[in-house]
């Protein structure tokens, strides 16, 4: 992509097909073919293999971070997606190049001011995962009215349950219904709390790892 | 077809006529077209084209499913083409030097539809196949209830395609298909994947299982 700073009468940065513009240290506006790259090193394939792991995840939870990081960071020309990719890439991978992996543990769906949950347990019951919570309405920050955002992530099909506008946080209880039992899984779960105006968020929880096997 | 990677500056890539256009020692140069081998290409010598047999005479016949289940993934590429690119290096698994399909990880369509939850099948006596799926309760209705499910069959005795009338919606969570009793005793191997009632939105597709119909 060419960027036009000072519109047309300024100078072009950046690659236009097969050419690369840019302006050197003397002002000149320089123009250049694509150079190739001859090879590959460790550190970039590392990199490359983040992005892929990253995009898998974030592309199969698209509508939970279109809520979970709507508040884009001042300055920042971003869309949510970038936003999640920002944060989750730094954090959310464990082990070294060739075998990268998501660590489930550090994930987050959504992030912001709001207080995270405090003591958050969550329980398996009949297909149905029952989350509590303490209100802890003293901090600053925290509303009665916040409601609870409930994420169930099964990490082997990529595959999501989530609530996103659960129960008040005064109500220190909420429940999510799995569906129908089929086979063995591995459940991630996540909790979060988004504000009555649905504008304000706080950082996902991670509750835990529960093994589905009924 | 030959392409000209950089437009009116770059050098031509591909084969047009006789003539061939590529790039040696960073020089964009033309040639004429090689004579044809005689030589016979042997199997295990070249497993790509072994691969490639395997894949397109396999996915060919789904090219209905895959137009919908692909339909608007690459501009440059044909939802066949696309749709072998991935199931190439995902869908078949290499033994000993012959490939076979990977059943479980062919892909008929990717989308971001709510995906399919709890997918089973059952060969029920009479010669039926019946396929049930179910709609967790933090789904909103009114957006994916109209969704139509694209059921994908094929039978692997007879190495042919099975093509069922589909003509409920997501809300009915079952969906019986009427086999003839001449199909009885073969395999047979389902996927499944919605489609939006609007046509514009696929969900990723799931392999439900396999079985043998049972008069």
């Amino acid at each position: 992509m060419g960027i036009l700073y000072n519109g047309i009468n300024g100078a072009i940065t950046g690659k236009l097909g097969g050419m690369n513009t840019y302006v050197d240290k003397f002002g000149r506006q320089i123009i250049k073919t694509n150079g190739k790259k001859s090879y590959v090193t460790k550190a970039e394939k590392g990199n490359q293999q983040g992005t892929a792991l990253i995009s898998e995840f974030l592309n199969s939870v698209k509508d939970i971070i279109k809520i979970g990081f709507q508040n884009i960071p001042a300055g920042k020309k971003w869309h949510y997606y970038n936003h999640a990719t920002s944060v989750n890439k730094k954090q959310a991978i464990k082990s070294i190049y060739p075998t990268k992996e998501i660590d489930y543990e550090k994930v987050m769906f959504s992030a912001g001011d709001i207080p995270v949950p405090k003591k958050p347990i969550v329980t398996l019951n009949n297909s149905m995962l029952e989350f509590t919570w303490e209100a802890d309405l003293d901090t600053e920050g925290t509303d009665g009215r916040d409601q609870i955002m409930l994420i169930a992530y099964f990490p082997q099909n990529l595959k999501s349950i989530k609530l996103l506008s659960g129960a008040r946080r005064t109500e220190e209880k909420e429940r999510l219904q799995l569906p129908l039992y089929t086979k063995d899984m591995v459940i991630e779960t996540y909790i979060s709390y988004l504000s009555d105006d649905r504008k304000k968020l706080s950082d996902t929880i991670y509750t835990g790892q529960i093994n589905w096997n009924k | 077809m030959g392409t000209i990677r950089k437009g009116i500056l770059g050098g031509i890539n591909g084969r047009v006529g006789a003539v061939v256009g590529s790039k040696w020692r960073n020089l964009s140069i033309l040639k004429s077209r090689p004579r044809r081998k005689n030589k016979r290409a042997y199997k295990f010598k070249n497993p790509q084209t072994l691969r490639l047999g395997k894949m397109s005479n396999f996915l060919s016949k789904y090219k209905d499913e895959l137009n919908i289940g692909f339909f608007q993934k690459r501009t440059d590429l044909a939802p066949i083409n696309f749709a072998m690119k991935y199931n190439l290096v995902n869908g078949l698994v290499d033994t000993d030097g012959d490939f076979e399909i990977d059943y479980e990880k062919i892909v008929f369509s990717k989308g971001n539809l709510e995906p399919v939850w709890s997918e089973q099948i059952f060969f029920d006596p009479g010669c039926l196949i019946r396929i049930t799926w179910d709609i967790p309760q933090t789904v909103d209705l009114k957006i994916i209830g109209k969704d139509i499910p694209c059921v994908v069959i094929y039978d692997s005795t007879l190495d042919e395609k099975v093509k069922p009338g589909l003509n409920v919606d997501r809300t009915a969570k079952e969906f019986i298909i009427n086999m003839d009793e001449a199909y009885a005793g073969n395999t047979f191997h389902a996927w499944i994947f919605f489609v939006s009632a609007d046509g514009k939105k696929v969900s990723n597709s799931d392999y439900i299982g396999s079985g043998i119909l049972t008069v």
